[in-house]
């Protein structure tokens, strides 16, 4: 040990001294060769590290006869004290003797501090004094001194760089070299690369933390260098990405939660195994909950109206046991305890435990309008019952009330006739048989307006008939379609339709009864009556219409008139008996079966009127005979 | 002697069924009310008609369908839940030909559902029937069936 230099003996304390962690102080410097007005820096990550470099600094100062100024914190200066002591410096005499200076580094900055920044003045009082005495007798001063340490651990690194300026501007004044350390934790985070440059332009030299100042030789500091480098770069595009993910994520969270907020739409998430119920600020308001209690799926329950609960709690069961979704909508008791409509969205999953996350909205608004909806076709709908029944009885006492008249007029005329027949002579019996014949014409009319009222309002039930038998028994139900009146022929079998027998005894008497009436005056009538299937106005159909012909050997009809005569009270031919409205309801008719009606004719060349029909599918063949045994 | 009751508000038809009677010899059968409630005080026997000796029951009963007080249809549910009255041939008489009130007429019992013609003269075939039907006793007769206007609704009770 006595043969060991000072230096050499300080590199070996650390083995020596159990308090203090084996840390190797930095090779690469040598306290000795310090220039006596330098400003450098060091960086530390541990602080064995730092006691070494400082006890080196200090004691190769010390022990060449120089004057040294520690202003550290106390388990600095213990450390750093203790290390002296171990490398053979009596610290206790050389404090005596004035040669070793040693300050607390809170209690040093309390006395120039002033407002959160170091006052110049007061700096200059402090320690200015202090240097000059110490530099008075021209052999060197060391100075170590954490206070812009302190300052930069506190937060307050505009202080800390001031701090390292007024050192500097004292070094201009007395010849000291000044050793200043900062812990390397404090600078993580890249908002201290600034700061860290503006120190490092403050210091004279800079010396790096021990993983770079402890390596052996330029060479393996390159490659620390190098390693050091990859490692920023490395660090830097991984900070980058991480800071590109999490923007992206904000952006998106962001936006979630503008389409959320604009939706109205309220979160929830229920721990079913634990009971917690989160639900977000819109979600409690739409429940009506306070913002910030804590819930439970007994809270949820309260807030729905009592009607409601049992129907939400049985959706909820439901969509647990089978781990789905579920909608449900109740009523909550909004504020002013008027009643708001919630939908609740869910879906139930398991994950680690089972659990519940959905949305809510409030559906007030929607729920009234559809009440409303039903209120309003409610009430349309009676009132149109109404109408009708009245349209009905109106009808019904129509054709008994407004009949009768006729028929007296009917009978008296014909009374009259036939009992004083003989009295009256041929003028007489003319106006007798106008009257009645007026009596009569009224009377049809009468019957087919309530014909055709009656097809206006009829919901006519769609049922198979068999044509065949339909037409051969209208026409021997109606002597004028018989000879000697008519020659009707029908080419059967006639396919079956889809139509309602009440309507088409409309139609088809109609049709026949005008096919025999309109002909020319001695012409016998002959009628021949087909049909032929036809396909739908539909594209792809292919036979699902039936059109039934009627071509008769009558006066025709003019091309212009076609689309008329299907009209009310639209009567072609003066010198023809009828009410115009026998057109009109076998085109209701028509229509009413889902059909229509047509007309093909020329003046002086008959006409053809056809009547179309759904096809009706034969019945499956074991369920009646073929087509032509139904024949009657 | 057998008596029709024959229940009717419009003055002109009692004319004509007065007529058509008279021209089938039956003129002095005919008993005419004019309303629902005093077809059914006659049946009864009640008030105005308690003597049976100046208002004998009919051997038919005609009632027009729309009548004030009752109609048609509540005298012939009365008839038929009336234990004196109730095997009496009903028939109703109308000048509608709409279905409902047909069925309606075969629902509640009645024995024919008779149109009102257009003509009068067409009344008289119809009461030659009713005549030969239900006035006397030995009188067979297909007839009924071919009558325009008439529905004949179910079987003919066997004559009073």
């Amino acid at each position: 040990m006595q043969n060991m230099n000072l230096r050499d003996r300080l590199m070996q304390a650390d083995m020596e001294n159990p308090d203090t962690p084996a840390s190797p102080s930095a090779p690469c410097v040598d306290w000795r060769d310090m220039g006596e007005s330098e400003h450098f820096v060091q960086f530390y990550e541990d602080d064995a590290f730092l006691v070494g470099a400082v006890s080196g600094f200090i004691g190769a100062g010390l022990d060449a006869g120089s004057h040294a100024v520690v202003i550290a914190t106390q388990v600095h200066r213990d450390a750093i004290d203790r290390r002296l002591r171990a490398c053979g410096l009596d610290s206790a005499a050389l404090q005596a003797h004035g040669r070793y200076r040693v300050l607390d580094a809170q209690e040093t900055l309390a006395q120039f501090m002033r407002d959160g920044a170091p006052d110049e003045e007061r700096f200059h009082a402090c320690l200015g004094t202090l240097l000059a005495s110490a530099a008075r007798d021209q052999r060197g001063v060391r100075v170590f001194g954490e206070m812009v340490a302190l300052l930069w651990a506190q937060g307050n690194p505009e202080a800390a760089i001031r701090l390292e300026t007024l050192w500097n501007d004292l070094g201009r004044v007395h010849a000291f070299s000044l050793f200043c350390a900062y812990p390397m934790r404090d600078f993580r985070g890249e908002a201290h690369g600034k700061p860290l440059m503006h120190i490092c332009q403050a210091h004279s030299r800079v010396i790096p933390a021990e993983s770079y100042a402890t390596a052996s030789d330029a060479d393996a500091r390159l490659r620390s260098v190098a390693l050091l480098q990859q490692k920023a770069v490395s660090l830097a595009a991984e900070v980058a990405e991480r800071q590109h993910a999490e923007s992206t994520a904000r952006e998106q969270q962001s936006k979630l939660g503008m389409a959320v907020a604009l939706a109205g739409l309220g979160i929830w998430e229920w721990d079913l195994d634990n009971d917690v119920l989160s639900c977000s600020a819109q979600c409690r308001a739409h429940l009506g909950l306070a913002p910030n209690a804590a819930l439970s799926y007994a809270h949820f329950l309260e807030c729905i109206h009592a009607d409601d609960r049992e129907a939400v709690q049985g959706a909820l069961r439901t969509a647990i046991a089978a781990q789905s979704d579920c909608h449900i909508e109740f009523r909550v008791i909004g504020a002013g305890g008027h009643p708001r409509w919630i939908a609740a969205m869910g879906r139930c999953f398991r994950n680690g435990g089972y659990r519940m996350l959905g949305a809510t909205l409030d559906v007030t608004e929607r729920k009234q309008d559809a009440m409303l909806l039903e209120r309003t076709v409610a009430e349309r709908t009676a009132r149109l019952q109404e109408s009708i029944g009245e349209l009905e009885a109106l009808s019904y006492s129509i054709s008994h009330d407004l009949r009768a008249p006729l028929r007296a007029m009917q009978g008296y005329a014909g009374i009259l006739l036939e009992d004083c027949g003989a009295r009256l002579d041929a003028e007489h019996h003319t106006y007798l048989q106008r009257i009645a014949s007026a009596a009569g014409r009224m009377d049809l009319l009468i019957q087919d307006a309530l014909a055709l009222s009656r097809l206006v309002r009829m919901e006519p039930k769609a049922e198979t008939v068999n044509l065949d038998r339909f037409v051969r028994d209208l026409l021997d139900t109606y002597p004028n379609l018989q000879p000697p009146h008519a020659h009707i022929v029908v080419d059967g079998p006639l396919p079956p339709v889809v139509g309602n027998e009440a309507a088409l005894t409309q139609c088809l008497s109609n049709l026949l009864g005008n096919a025999v009436k309109f002909v020319a005056p001695g012409t016998p009538a002959e009628v021949h009556v087909w049909a032929e299937r036809m396909a739908d106005t539909c594209p792809g159909d292919q036979a699902s219409m039936v059109r039934i012909f009627i071509r008769d050997n009558g006066i025709g009809i003019s091309k212009e008139t076609h689309e008329k005569i299907f009209s009310m009270f639209h009567r072609l031919n003066p010198d023809y008996e009828g009410t115009g409205m026998g057109l009109a309801i076998v085109k209701k008719a028509a229509e009413r079966m889902g059909g229509r009606v047509g007309v093909e004719s020329e003046p002086g060349r008959g006409s053809t009127f056809w009547l179309e029909l759904r096809h009706a599918s034969p019945p499956p063949p074991h369920s009646g005979g073929p087509h032509a045994a139904q024949k009657p | 002697m057998n008596w029709v009751l024959y229940a009717e508000d419009e003055a002109n038809d009692i004319f004509f069924m007065q007529r058509a009677f008279g021209q089938a010899g039956l003129e002095r059968s005919l008993l005419i009310v004019n309303d629902g409630d005093a077809a059914i005080a006659y049946l009864a026997g009640e008030g105005p008609y308690a003597d049976r000796g100046q208002h004998p029951l009919p051997a038919l009963v005609m009632l027009d369908l729309h009548m004030p007080r009752r109609s048609g249809f509540e005298v012939l549910k009365w008839i038929r839940h009336a234990p004196t009255v109730s095997g009496l041939p009903v028939v109703l008489i109308s000048a509608s030909d709409q279905e409902g009130d047909i069925r309606q007429a075969s629902m509640l019992g009645a024995s024919g559902y008779l149109v009102k013609p257009d003509k009068p003269a067409e009344l008289l075939p119809v009461i030659r029937v009713f005549k030969n039907y239900w006035l006397s006793p030995d009188a067979p007769t297909d007839e009924i069936g071919n009558l325009t206007g008439y529905h004949n609704l179910m079987p003919p009770a066997e004559p009073a």
